[in-house]
């Protein structure tokens, strides 16, 4: 089989990721300007909405996972591979934005319960996310969305 | 890369997919290993049927759709089950990095079918008894 073409773009992603904070730093060095000059506007990035409301949607289910977690201890470990799932994908889909403030939804009282209204959603958010990757307009995007799949085969 | 080479690529894909299928499924006991016999036969089918609706996409186009190889080159001769089920593994990783970038280098209709590839090669992963991946097709993205 021959090797898959891998999108150039994505990796120039990640490039310019873990780049950023160097050149941060390195600002933090340079002598002041003589004149102040303002800054010039910055250039959204492409898909940066749909990236958005991506976030939104996995926050709003690692909210969930985390209250459940807290109200039943011992379901805890079993959703830990959740949490690094969506922790993996949020870090992918970080552009340096503005955090959103979510709320997720009240555990139920019985662990079963809490479990089953956690592991339910995932099925929704995987499909909120194929929907954001169809709705994206770049090529670099959409890659990182689709098969989400839950960390386990039971869910 | 345009949409019509990355169809093609995953075209070259599938015939090569529904080769090393049809190598597992013969190295496969029916009786003796009937779960993973109907794992393989269900991944020959779902590659079969993905190669005709890429051959019809790129048609659509006006473009030849690319043509099987020959043959192609097996790791070696299938000896066991497990050797079966890790061929099977390593194709259905190789083509979710395929679909992976199909996804990136299509839109709409396209784009569409990419995704519901890239989800099942990912679930054909699950059954195969392998592990889950937190990023299908794109390891280069778990860092």
């Amino acid at each position: 089989m021959s090797s898959p073409p891998v999108p150039t773009s994505r990796r120039t992603a990640l490039a310019l990721a873990l780049s950023a904070p160097l050149v941060l730093a390195a600002c933090e060095l340079d002598p002041p300007s003589a004149v102040p000059t303002e800054a010039p506007a910055a250039e959204p990035l492409p898909d940066a909405e749909v990236a958005a409301s991506a976030r939104k949607a996995i926050l709003l289910t690692v909210a969930s996972i985390e209250a459940a977690g807290v109200r039943h201890p011992r379901l805890a470990a079993g959703l830990d591979p959740w949490l690094a799932l969506h922790a993996a994908h949020l870090a992918v889909l970080d552009d340096g934005s503005e955090a959103f403030e979510v709320e997720g939804e009240i555990p139920a009282s019985t662990a079963g319960v809490a479990r089953d209204r956690v592991v339910a959603p995932e099925g929704s958010l995987a499909g909120a996310l194929a929907d954001a990757a169809r709705r994206a307009a770049s090529g670099d995007w959409p890659a990182r969305w689709p098969a989400c799949r839950p960390p386990s085969r039971s869910g | 890369m345009s949409t019509i080479e990355s169809l093609q690529a995953t075209l070259a894909a599938e015939h090569a997919a529904i080769f090393v299928y049809g190598d597992a499924g013969a190295h496969t006991s029916q009786s003796a290993e009937p779960e993973l016999f109907a794992t393989i036969s269900t991944l020959y089918r779902t590659h079969r049927a993905r190669r005709d609706q890429l051959r019809l996409l790129i048609s659509d186009r006006g473009a030849v759709p690319v043509a099987a190889e020959a043959s192609y080159e097996l790791p070696g001769v299938l000896r066991t089950p497990v050797a079966v089920r890790r061929l099977a593994l390593r194709t259905e990783e190789r083509c979710a990095e395929v679909y992976a970038a199909l996804v990136a280098n299509t839109a709409t209709t396209d784009r569409d079918w990419a995704i519901s590839a890239l989800s099942e090669a990912a679930q054909a992963r699950i059954l195969l008894n392998g592990s889950p991946e937190v990023f299908p097709g794109a390891p280069e993205l778990a860092g």
